[in-house]
């Protein structure tokens, strides 16, 4: 096939093509049935790729990357820089380390904790008994979208990406001791626990 | 409403020694990143300690950022790097050898029926270089200059090799689908 025929098809795909080439090539499609069939392939296969669903990303990444981050820094970065670094990445890489423990199911609901309001200024949360498990309903103070992190005794850990100032509910199987914290742009702020 | 940060600010902020702005780079840029990694290699480990590796070296190389030039460039740049040394570990023999072991797995060939099951495999196929800018054009959707400064291309290699990249796609999925 003719070179110009293939650079025009491909810039059409990229949506690259000014009048000029829209017109020559729209001559082409009319006029030419091997740049008919080569342009609707080539259309195929910028669908085909697009069809495939991105990938998930594990977990645990970012927290990861966080404290390899903060592993090196304490070990190569200059000492200035290890100062800030030791304040701000420790609170991003230390999820685990941060949260509040949250006793929840068949336990007692505490009262001195109850902060009774829409629009906390710190994230809260109430957990109540649910078919299979528990009911977690977050009040999230204003701010930039977030990642909810619950983790369960035993280690099972579950991530709510993207979360946005409101109330979301959590529906979550099982029971049993829980903390929870919610990480905004690598800030790491326990979940206070709140009565139903 | 909420403005996002810009990368400037929060490389600035890096350089300064603030850990934070460091996280917030990762929070926005660890799905492409991630994306990108395993698109070029197609194994999730793979692609998760390439990643990884990416960000710790932009944190490392920091001080030799140009801030001229566009960070997520500067970042896809080391991430592509990275997937093409673990490729050009791996061996050309590796890939095809996974390539063609799916056509004995049923339930492969289950899969392989999938559109974007066959694309990956013919992903696969071709070179290193004709995927990058594949994955670049199409999953990171960067356009041509873009793409130029990620593989350190001039603006004519990236079209050219573009668009033999396609063809050989092309043929590759018309081979996939002859042998159903």
């Amino acid at each position: 096939m003719d070179a110009r025929a293939v650079e025009l098809i491909n810039l059409d795909l990229d949506g690259r093509l000014d009048a000029a080439g829209r017109a020559e090539l729209d001559t082409l499609l009319a006029n030419d049935s091997a740049v008919r069939a080569r342009h609707q392939q080539l259309r195929l296969v910028a669908r085909a790729l697009a069809s495939a669903p991105a990938p998930d990303l594990p977990l645990d990444f970012r927290d990861s990357v966080l404290r390899q981050a903060q592993l090196r820094q304490r070990s190569n970065g200059p000492a200035g820089l290890r100062r800030h670094w030791r304040g701000g990445l420790a609170l991003a890489a230390s999820v685990l380390a941060a949260v509040v423990v949250l006793r929840v199911a068949q336990q007692p609901v505490a009262t001195d904790q109850v902060t009774g309001t829409l629009a906390p200024a710190t994230p809260t949360v109430t957990a109540a008994p649910a078919a299979d498990g528990l009911a977690l309903t977050f009040d999230i103070p204003a701010g930039p979208p977030g990642d909810l992190v619950i983790e369960f005794a035993g280690g099972r850990r579950i991530v709510v990406a993207d979360v946005g100032p409101g109330r979301r509910t959590v529906q979550v199987t099982g029971a049993g001791d829980f903390s929870a914290t919610l990480v905004r742009a690598g800030v790491v702020t326990p979940v206070a626990r709140r009565s139903p | 409403m909420v403005q996002e940060e810009a990368d400037e600010a929060l490389v600035a902020r890096c350089r300064n020694g603030d850990g934070e702005g460091f996280a917030a780079l990762v929070r926005r840029y660890e799905r492409p990143v991630f994306n990108l990694a395993f698109r070029m290699l197609g194994d999730r480990e793979d692609a998760r300690d390439v990643a990884q590796a990416a960000f710790l070296k932009a944190l490392e190389s920091l001080h030799r950022f140009d801030a001229r030039f566009r960070f997520f460039s500067w970042l896809y740049r080391i991430a592509m790097n990275e997937a093409l040394d673990v490729l050009g570990r791996r061996g050309r023999q590796t890939e095809l050898t996974d390539v063609h072991a799916a056509d004995d797995d049923p339930m492969r060939d289950a899969q392989s029926a999938d559109l974007g099951a066959r694309v990956r495999f013919a992903l696969g196929e071709l070179s290193p270089d004709h995927r990058a800018v594949l994955v670049l054009r199409h999953y990171q959707e960067l356009s041509y200059e873009e793409i130029g400064r990620v593989l350190e291309l001039t603006d004519a290699t990236v079209k050219s090799r573009l668009f033999e990249a396609r063809e050989r796609l092309r043929v590759r999925l018309a081979d996939a689908e002859e042998r159903q």
